[in-house]
């Protein structure tokens, strides 16, 4: 009789825990009328990162209803963007960039409940450097409501794809002293400089605040004379606002570009790059969201990743004017931007 | 009945006519058959060359499509550039392409790869007669664009010629002919196997054991028969001896005993046996072991381990089994191991990943340290002391000869049918071995049961441990000796060999250099040893003989160069391993008398053992940080300090006034 009690009690406590995990799911489902909430925070507009993250959603018919908040590259106006965000509280919060997500969600080891937001799950993209800028938690610690896509491919890979594409034994760098981001590519460089036979010659801007555009073209030339083979534009907001400035000095002193990121290459007049496709980045950060959002997986739990395939851009135009053409073998994998 | 004198027969040749018959049949022989071959080769290079022409004219193809892409983006020709890596990169999958060139019309060199133009540009003016002739084998292919001529500027493209070696046309008739001697040359060294096999159980020890019985005879005691028994002409004679004696000795009232010899030659069948099965799978281990490890621990580290808990298995299963050996006997031990190696070889033939692999090997290591404790301890226990380098010396041959035969069989089959058949092959070589054991080995011998030393106490152990020139021994001879031996034949060689474009083949063949220089020299240099009874300066001259071989072939990494060292290298081992028993055993003399041989000798294999197993690990370190010709170098530089603390060590002192032994009769 005990035995029979017994299974009645466990066929009971099936149905309840059954019960609750379709309470668990049905809270994470969405419908055209109850779309999911995300507030997207821009350093300067939609890019085709955003485009990719939009993307993942429409083709998997998962409703979003997504509030862009663009800065417009003022950081200041971060402090606002959460104070709206926090009015009316969304279920994710997608950050753009270093900065932003900085500003946002704050270093791991100094988060003020006041001004980053803890209560929300965040995805960051476009983070060149998680760790080493202290967004992601090191390992053996756990940030609970962050994860994100980086963009960035080794720094060694960068190197053999420079050296594809002709030899190099100077790095010349033009950065913003003022982003920590860069500053810790730098110091990256320079110990993969004494690994792998290279120097980097840096020209650092914004020591005294905030940087001057007109001043790359002088750092630039400074580095043509010190003897660069290329220029590099690393995870740099600064430079890569003021792209068109440095590859333009790079032209007038015959040194060409080469980019960590996409857009300088696609868009700007960087010579090549190893790049992540924009696109692919945003659906790998939007892949993340589903995640959090469907699932309720908690966002520490999913790994910060970075793609594992990058593409190699050539702008045929740069090449022509720095009379610096490809060599034969690249053409087979390198991407032709006219 | 009159003697009459036995004429003695000297030089290889026979008496009579009948030489002339055998030179005449053997030289037209030799003609028929150097003519048929000169046909075949002819005939052969005909098919190869048309072979060549086809695989160039795609190269030349594939590079014309490069030029017409570079030159359809707008690259003008003047500023083309990597023409050179491009031939550069064709070459790593085609070692016989020599050079690449782009000529304009009027035939001057554009853009070349490979070679300096001042190497080719005479051979392209060559007529087409004269192209016997050419070094190369030219494949010329227009430089054209639907059916337009590729123009640049003033500049009008005329053809892309493409050049290869045409020694490359022979090659695959080399390759053959190695791989030929090589099934001849273990054909006949099979053959001697057998031959000796047969000759010592049925001729040799029956004679020998005839021999003692009619001196016992002669000296009127008959009190032995002849036990060995055979069916021929010496076993029946022996019998009606037997009767007689038999006869006699019950008149006598003495109860003869049978008199009969150790099957020892057995031992070097079943030492072969179980070596063979191992060796079989050498040349590929490095690379088959890399790709079922590549997804779990990264292709050169996950090999270096996997070979590592094999050897590690080995050092320590082989300790373990010299203890118990007197319980269980070398026949049953040798079955244990032997069924044990064939459960590992299949399994490491149908691995699927790390995890697996590591087991299967395990499982091999196991099998091969109770073999070869079991093959050691029959051999020791039917020698004596003034014989044991010799008894040693034959089992090492044979396995010496395993270490020819293995790795250049494994290296054909594998070539043919893949790594997966190889190790396969290995599992039936130890099924067939484990059946092989009944008949060769003597079940009584080693079977000591009650009567095995008793084992040595802490103390005891302890104080052989403290001997001195024993750690001398195994600190900077035994350990390093496996050690190089793991990681240079085992690991660098083919891993080297790979980086340099041999095949399993020339792999294999290379590493059969090692058994073969060790087996021709080992017996020779055993009777040198034993005969002057210099174990340590063998000791010495092996490890002189590593290292100048070692840093040879880490200074000029070429292939030639690593095959002499591995020949050293086999020269070095059977020098030094045999006496290096010998002399353990020696350094230890009053404990061994009080504890038997088995502990010393556990000691010994356990530290030799140990720096086998470490030796891959080694290996696969150094590649990773230096890559292979340095990992060689700097192996080289480390056996160059061990045999010179060896020699600063141990070499001045008079060996017996061992201060060890007085500690082990002491306990």
């Amino acid at each position: 009789m005990n035995r029979f009690y017994a299974c009645i009690l466990l066929v009971l406590l099936t149905i309840i825990g059954a019960g609750n995990e379709l309470a668990y799911a049905s809270d994470h489902r969405a419908s055209p009328d109850h779309p999911f909430h995300i507030a997207m925070v821009l350093w300067r507009g939609e890019t085709q990162v955003e485009e990719g993250f939009r993307a993942y959603f429409a083709s998997r018919n998962i409703p979003v209803d997504i509030q862009v908040y663009n800065i417009n590259r003022d950081i200041s106006a971060i402090p606002d963007v959460i104070a709206q965000i926090r009015k009316n509280p969304p279920d994710l919060v997608y950050t753009w960039g270093t900065g932003v997500t900085m500003a946002v969600a704050g270093r791991y080891d100094a988060v003020d409940p006041v001004q980053n937001i803890t209560e929300l799950p965040v995805v960051f993209v476009m983070v060149s450097a998680p760790w080493k800028t202290g967004i992601a938690a090191p390992p053996g610690q756990m940030r609970t409501n962050i994860t994100g896509a980086s963009h960035i491919a080794p720094l060694a890979a960068q190197i053999n794809a420079i050296r594809a594409y002709r030899p190099m034994k100077r790095l010349g760098v033009v950065y913003n002293v003022q982003e920590s981001n860069s500053v810790s590519n730098i110091a990256d460089l320079r110990a993969l400089g004494t690994e792998m036979s290279f120097e980097v010659l840096a020209e650092p801007l914004g020591e005294n605040g905030t940087p001057d555009p007109d001043r790359i073209a002088g750092a630039v030339a400074d580095l043509a004379k010190k003897g660069a083979d290329f220029l590099y534009i690393g995870p740099d907001n600064f430079i890569g606002t003021y792209r068109d400035n440095l590859t333009d000095a790079g032209f007038a002193n015959g040194l060409g570009t080469f980019s960590a990121t996409e857009l300088e290459v696609r868009e700007g007049h960087a010579l090549f790059g190893l790049v992540s496709h924009y696109e692919l980045v945003g659906r790998l950060a939007a892949s993340k969201a589903a995640d959090i959002l469907l699932n309720g997986a908690k966002p520490g739990d999913l790994p910060i990743e970075t793609l594992n395939r990058f593409s190699y851009l050539i702008r045929l135009s740069a090449a022509k004017q720095l009379q610096l053409y490809p060599p034969l073998p690249l053409l087979d994998y390198a991407e032709i931007v006219k | 009945m009159k003697n009459e004198p036995v004429t003695r027969r000297s030089g290889l040749f026979p008496k009579g006519t009948i030489w002339v018959l055998l030179l005449v049949s053997v030289v037209a022989l030799c003609i028929a058959l150097v003519g048929i071959s000169w046909r075949a080769a002819d005939l052969a290079r005909d098919d190869l060359r048309s072979e060549t022409i086809k695989k160039a004219t795609i190269e030349a193809q594939v590079l014309v499509e490069k030029i017409a892409r570079a030159l359809d983006l707008g690259i003008p020709l003047d500023k083309i550039t990597g023409f050179d890596d491009l031939i550069v990169g064709m070459q790593d999958g085609d070692p016989d392409l020599l050079f690449g060139a782009i000529l304009t019309s009027d035939g001057q060199v554009l853009f070349s790869g490979g070679l300096e133009p001042a190497a080719f540009e005479k051979s392209l003016s060559l007529s087409q007669d004269d192209q016997q002739k050419n070094r190369f084998i030219l494949t010329r292919l227009p430089l054209k664009m639907g059916d337009g001529a590729l123009e640049a500027g003033d500049i009008r493209l005329g053809s892309l010629v493409i050049g290869h070696d045409r020694r490359a046309l022979m090659r695959p008739l080399i390759d053959n002919l190695f791989d030929i001697g090589v099934i001849l040359l273990i054909a006949l060294a099979l053959s001697f196997e057998l031959m000796l096999l047969v000759l010592t159980v049925n001729v040799t020890m029956p004679v020998r054991v005839a021999s003692r019985v009619l001196a016992n005879i002669h000296a009127r005691k008959f009190t032995l028969l002849h036990g060995q028994s055979t069916r021929d002409d010496i076993g029946q004679f022996m019998g009606g001896i037997n009767a007689v004696v038999a006869n006699t000795a019950q008149k006598a009232g003495i109860i003869p005993q049978p008199a009969r010899e150790v099957r020892l030659v057995g031992v070097r069948m079943l030492a072969f046996m179980f070596v063979l099965a191992e060796e079989l799978a050498r040349p590929i281990m490095p690379a088959y072991f890399s790709d079922l490890t590549a997804h779990t621990m990264g292709g050169q580290l996950g090999a270096g381990i996997v070979m590592a808990v094999h050897l590690l298995m080995i050092a320590i299963a082989m300790p373990l089994c010299s203890l118990i050996q007197g319980k269980t006997g070398p026949l049953r031990m040798y079955l244990i191991g032997a069924c044990l190696a064939t459960v590992g070889l299949f399994g490491a033939a149908s691995a699927i990943g790390f995890w697996d692999l590591v087991i299967w090997r395990a499982l091999s290591g196991l099998g091969y340290a109770t073999t070869f404790v079991a093959c050691q301890s029959y051999v020791l226990d039917a020698t004596t002391e003034k014989n044991r380098s010799q008894g040693t010396a034959m089992m090492v041959s044979g396995i010496m000869l395993a270490d020819i035969c293995g790795p250049a069989i494994g290296g054909i089959i594998a070539g043919y049918f893949g790594a997966s058949l190889t190790f396969f092959m290995g599992g039936f070589v130890a099924v067939f071995a484990t059946g092989l054991a009944f008949f060769l080995m003597d079940s009584q011998v080693g079977l000591r049961g009650d009567m095995a030393p008793a084992l040595p106490t802490r103390a005891a152990f302890g104080a052989l441990l403290r001997n001195r020139r024993l750690q001398v021994l195994m600190v900077f001879a035994a350990i390093p000796a496996k050690l190089i031996l793991s990681a240079f034949l085992y690991y660098l060689v083919p891993v080297l060999m790979l980086q340099n474009g041999a095949t399993i083949a020339e792999i294999g063949r290379v590493i059969m250099l090692y058994g073969m220089v060790a087996l021709l020299s080992g017996w020779g240099v055993a009777r040198w040893t034993d005969r002057k009874q210099q174990e340590m300066r063998a000791v010495g001259i092996g490890g002189v003989i590593t290292a100048i071989g070692l840093v040879m072939a880490g200074i000029f990494p070429a292939g030639p160069v690593i095959a002499v060292a591995v020949g050293m290298l086999g020269l070095s081992q059977a020098t030094s391993i045999p006496a290096q028993v010998s002399l353990s055993l020696k350094l230890s003399r009053t404990f061994t008398e009080k504890h038997g041989t088995g502990p010393v000798l556990a000691v010994l294999r356990l530290a030799e053992r140990f720096g086998g197993a470490s030796g891959p690990l080694i290996a696969a370190m150094l590649v990773h940080y230096f890559g292979p010709e340095k990992a060689i170098l700097y192996l080289g530089c480390g056996a160059v300090i061990c045999i010179l603390c060896f020699e600063l060590f141990i070499g001045r002192s008079p060996v017996d006034k061992d201060i060890a032994d007085k500690a082990g009769v002491k306990q």
